[in-house]
């Protein structure tokens, strides 16, 4: 990573944060969303994160081409699996990352 | 304001005590989301750098990646930008209690404007009152505030901790469950869950698409879906 690239990206991704988070405060304030658009775009997080998590989850990525292969990845699907129960019935995450990680760390251990 | 006074305020008062509970979630997400970060093999001035200006964890999350893979930065644009998109609808919800105020405190407020903070403040204030502005602004200031220092914080406890923590423990898979217990709240409905399972299965077939656009081809698919479900369930009514 050159010098020229790693501030190019902060400042590319520090415009992104200003332009999302103030974009109907500053540019967009004369702005009127209508209300379907507003609903749909509440589902593009979502869509967005899954598909950074899955993956981790369910991929490897080929060492030689990089590209990815799926194959199940067992140890993080129960550490996954154990976040989600934890974080259910807890609702705290501090409690469902710490069994998530214990989890990963004793089945890399002990069971692979 | 002088700093004394700052804690004699009651608006900046109840905005610190409403925050104090969510904070914990914050400082531990910061600590896990900075660790995972520099056990990428990210420099630690890069990752101060990263956390003060870009200030926007998943999004900085997303882009380590990327970024230690030397991606173009239009890519690295556009995936912080659809995971910070739903920030553009916060910006929605909290803009017509400002619409007075000035367009550089509106772009500070604005820039402040983080998942937490926003929805303290939201449960306090859900649509435009009768409360006096100055108010307003106040406890937004307070809760956005106290949200970024205590994210630094957090910054700054992985930096001294961090080197204690060997790499065997996978460290950097704690921020994949963060963004696991971020997705999970999403997942309730019959609606959203066909949402996420059309989300996953497009994910795992564009997976190998360049640049990352499976991210694109799975936020496209996620809306879709939505939008489907929304004309199905009009047609049945």
């Amino acid at each position: 990573m050159s010098e020229i690239y790693f501030w190019s990206c902060i400042l590319t991704l520090s415009f992104v944060t200003f332009f999302t988070r103030s974009f109907f405060l500053t540019v967009g304030a004369k702005l009127k969303l209508s209300p379907s658009v507003r609903n749909l775009i509440q589902y593009a997080p979502t869509g967005a994160l899954i598909a950074i998590v899955i993956p981790e989850l369910l991929f490897e990525k080929d060492a030689l081409t990089k590209s990815y292969q799926f194959a199940m990845q067992p140890v993080q699907i129960y550490s996954s699996i154990s976040t989600i129960v934890i974080f259910y019935f807890s609702k705290s995450m501090v409690l469902s990352l710490t069994t998530g990680m214990v989890v990963l760390t004793l089945l890399s251990k002990y069971w692979q | 304001m002088r700093l004394n006074n700052l804690f004699k305020n009651p608006v900046l008062r109840e905005s610190f005590n409403d925050m104090l509970g969510p904070s914990i979630g914050i400082f531990t997400w910061s600590i896990v989301l900075n660790l995972a970060i520099i056990k990428t093999g990210f420099a630690v001035l890069n990752t101060i750098v990263m956390s003060l200006a870009v200030y926007a964890g998943s999004a900085q999350l997303a882009s380590i990646p990327l970024m230690n893979g030397n991606f173009p930065i239009w890519i690295i644009f556009f995936t912080t930008m659809v995971i910070n998109s739903r920030f553009i609808v916060y910006s929605a919800a909290i803009a017509p209690h400002f619409k007075d105020l000035s367009f550089f405190q509106r772009a500070i407020l604005g820039y402040l404007n983080g998942d937490i903070s926003f929805a303290v403040f939201t449960r306090k204030y859900p649509t435009a009152t009768t409360d006096s502005k100055k108010e307003v602004y106040q406890y937004f200031l307070g809760t956005a505030t106290m949200n970024w220092v205590v994210w630094q914080l957090g910054l700054v406890v992985a930096l001294v901790f961090g080197i204690y923590i060997p790499n065997e423990w996978n460290f950097a898979f704690a921020g994949t469950l963060v963004l696991i217990c971020l997705i999970a709240p999403n997942l309730k409905t019959p609606k959203e869950i066909t949402i996420g399972i059309v989300s996953i299965l497009v994910t795992m077939f564009t997976i190998n698409l360049p640049y990352r656009l499976g991210i694109l081809s799975t936020v496209l698919a996620a809306m879709c879906t939505a939008f489907l479900i929304e004309q199905v369930q009009r047609k049945n009514v």
